[in-house]
């Protein structure tokens, strides 16, 4: 598991907390300012990993157009103009119908004290970059999994 | 001049005078010839007889007159031969003179052509502490200091044989070691013929000048200086001097801490502490102590030595440095690391990714030739990383703030599994990694994540230097108290003298062979900052028939590891 820094053991138990189909990770939102990281991303994810893939480049876009996509794991970049990845988690998991959704941070800060910040404050797994875009549909799965498992 | 005239004036007067005399004789003399004459009636006779008398008197004129120019001249050549005489007298007297005050102000050397001391005056063997006998019959460039004698001795003789006096300022060493700052004059001494017989040396004692030049610089700088510097007496505690910043901290007026002692520097001081503190210092136990404080003012780092100062006096130094001002500023510097490295990993993101995706063949099936390309890319897109990570902990370890918890760890089991994720670092030239003798269990208290950092180091360092088609050895052995990884390789070795540049921050050694390798040399600094962090030790050994040998030794976890990772840990507390 190259990609992963950290996994947040207590997902696996609140998972009663989650929404959405609990075997098949399927819709996925992304946030990230950087817009070739964006498209290499949504490559490896529709592409390596046939996962459905809606992406914005600020927190602000994503929280206007949220609601009708019904994500099942938000995939957010830390370190974003304005506001920060965590800032846009907590945003989202205050809109109507996406409370509990999962977040996993992908970040360009390696420190491992970061890592840990981000885990205590709630995310199901941090995510170091530059990442491998063939192992990230695999490790999102795991995570995916780890967090659903009965 | 004057006294000159006056005796040739006297002289011309008197000749003068004679003549005067004589030609009135001889005008008497006429007047009764010719009274005679009128009388006498022998005319005849009488005029013979007054020829003879006429010729007598210009005769006796001629010879007075001679006399006196004689006398005169004579006069006039003695009196101008005194004067020569009496200008070189005092010639002399002032060359005395001269010579007595360069004597006594300057050193003096005399040398042959050869530079070979031929005279040395007093000032010059007191001042250097010879007698004359140990110095005459040496090269003249025997008092400089051994390391710079022949470029001093070449610039001096360089421009004298052009036949130009040396002046300049030289360190010279006197008999018992000691330097000595002179100004120096050396000048070349021709013969009628135009060829240098001698060298004379003038040289001038500047030591105490130059000392309080350079005390004035070192007190300017001292003063300048952020942080504080106290020095006062051993036995009293009285201030002596402090620094700006000292003063600015006990708000005291510059000039006006003579009455305060180092007592007044805090409320809170405590004599009884502060002399329990600096007891190593004068039972010269110690020659620095450090210690970490609170002051009312923030957090302080105070350094103490005892030193001598010219007068003999032992005094404290203590010099305090501003822990806030130097963590704010270990933040800011950590904090810019970090964003240049969060600025080098986002585009390092999209790169790594694209070629990633084009490597598998996701976006479509590539040529040969092309994923030949590509795999390049991707090969230094993964050495710029390795460059951004190695400096990311090159910081923390340089500010102390590599983090390593640890846990029991099986270092067997550690080391299979480094292999397994390595195995393909050797594949491209043929390198087998080979585990050969590992214990089943070899337990120390460590961080595995750190612990994979080393030996992956080594290990791709190994691989790195090995022949190809070849093989990298890993044993673990038992060494009593520790555990010894081994990782050996035939690569052409380090040499010797390479020893000291292996585990320094971009110190890639010269290996056996001469040729470099890829890496930023780093990896191996801080390699050794790790190990250190485990309590243990990283070192290598080199033979003709083993080839390389890097090891590292980890205490054991066992029984008494207790009281040595509290030990530890207190060492890199303090």
């Amino acid at each position: 598991m190259g990609n992963v820094i950290q996994l947040a053991d207590v997902w696996a138990d609140r998972r009663a907390e989650l929404k959405g189909d609990a075997s098949m990770l399927r819709r996925i939102l992304h946030v990230d300012d950087d817009e070739d990281i964006r498209s290499v991303t949504k490559l490896a994810l529709e592409l390596l990993g046939g996962f459905q893939v809606e992406q914005f480049a600020t927190g602000q876009e994503a929280i206007e157009n949220a609601h009708s996509l019904s994500p099942q794991l938000f995939l957010l970049d830390v370190m974003m103009p304005k506001m920060s990845g965590d800032e846009v988690w907590q945003r989202l998991i205050e809109l109507p119908g996406l409370e509990g959704t999962p977040a996993v941070f992908m970040t360009a800060k390696a420190e491992q004290h970061f890592a840990d910040e981000l885990i205590a404050k709630g995310a199901v797994a941090v995510i170091t970059k530059p990442f491998d875009p063939e192992k990230l549909t695999d490790e999102l799965r795991y995570i995916w999994a780890s967090i659903n498992k009965s | 001049m004057r006294s000159f005239i006056d005796r040739f004036s006297t002289v011309a007067i008197f000749g003068v005078a004679a003549s005067l005399l004589l030609v009135a004789l001889f005008i008497l003399n006429q007047k009764f010839h010719w009274n005679s004459i009128l009388t006498d009636q022998h005319l005849a006779s009488d005029i013979r007889l007054s020829s003879q008398r006429t010729i007598m008197f210009v005769t006796g004129l001629i010879l007075i007159s001679f006399a006196s120019i004689t006398v005169g001249f004579r006069r006039l050549m003695s009196l101008k031969d005194e004067t020569v005489q009496r200008r070189v007298l005092r010639t002399q007297n002032e060359a005395g003179a001269y010579l007595e005050v360069l004597n006594a102000h300057s050193m003096v050397t005399v040398s042959d052509a050869d530079d070979v001391i031929i005279e040395a005056n007093e000032n010059f063997l007191n001042s250097l502490g010879y007698d004359l006998d140990e110095v005459l019959g040496q090269q003249s460039s025997f008092i400089y200091p051994y390391n710079e004698r022949d470029k001093m001795a070449d610039e001096v003789r360089s421009a004298l044989q052009r036949g130009n006096s040396w002046i300049g300022k030289q360190v010279l060493l006197t008999k018992s070691d000691e330097r000595l700052v002179a100004q120096t004059t050396i000048s070349p001494v021709f013969d009628e013929q135009g060829h240098i017989i001698r060298f004379i040396s003038v040289r001038s004692d500047i030591t105490a000048f130059e000392n309080e030049n350079a005390n004035v610089l070192l007190g300017t700088m001292l003063g300048e200086l952020q942080d504080e510097v106290y020095i006062y007496d051993v036995e009293t505690l009285a201030i002596r001097f402090a620094n700006k910043a000292a003063c600015e901290r006990c708000e005291w007026d510059e000039n006006g801490y003579t009455d305060k002692t180092i007592c007044d520097t805090s409320k809170y001081f405590d004599v009884l502490v502060f002399r329990t503190h600096v007891e190593p210092l004068v039972q010269k136990k110690r020659d620095v102590l450090s210690v970490e404080l609170n002051h009312e003012k923030g957090p302080v780092e105070i350094k103490t030595r005892i030193t001598k100062t010219s007068d003999g006096q032992e005094v404290f130094v203590s010099v305090l440095r501003d822990l806030d001002a130097r963590r704010k500023l270990e933040k800011a510097r950590m904090e810019s690391i970090s964003v240049i490295s969060h600025e080098l990993r986002t585009p390092l993101t999209s790169i790594k990714g694209s070629l990633s995706l084009a490597e598998t063949g996701a976006i479509g099936q590539l040529p040969d030739q092309v994923r030949e390309v590509l795999a390049i890319a991707s090969r230094n897109a993964d050495r710029i990383l390795t460059i951004v990570n190695d400096i990311l902990d090159l910081e923390k370890v340089k500010a102390n703030k590599l983090k390593c918890p640890k846990t029991p760890v099986n270092l067997s089991e550690l080391l299979y599994e480094i292999v397994e994720i390595n195995k393909g670092i050797g594949i491209k030239r043929d390198i087998e990694l080979e585990i050969c003798d590992v214990p089943e269990a070899s337990m120390v208290n460590g961080n595995c994540e750190r612990l994979t950092q080393i030996l992956t180091n080594i290990l791709s360092n190994a691989v790195k230097y090995s022949p190809s088609n070849d093989k990298v050895k890993l044993y673990i052995g038992d060494r009593q108290s520790n555990w010894r990884i081994s990782i050996l390789d035939n690569g052409p070795g380090i040499p010797e003298e390479e020893r000291d540049n292996v585990f320094t921050s971009f110190g890639q050694a010269d290996s056996g062979d001469g040729i470099k390798r890829e890496g930023t040399g780093l990896g191996l600094m801080i390699t050794k900052k790790l190990v250190k962090l485990h309590g243990g030790n990283i070192d290598f050994t080199c033979s003709a028939d083993r080839g390389t040998e890097f090891y590292v030794d980890l205490p054991k976890l066992g029984d008494g590891d207790n009281s040595r990772i509290s030990h530890h840990s207190r060492k890199l507390a303090s």
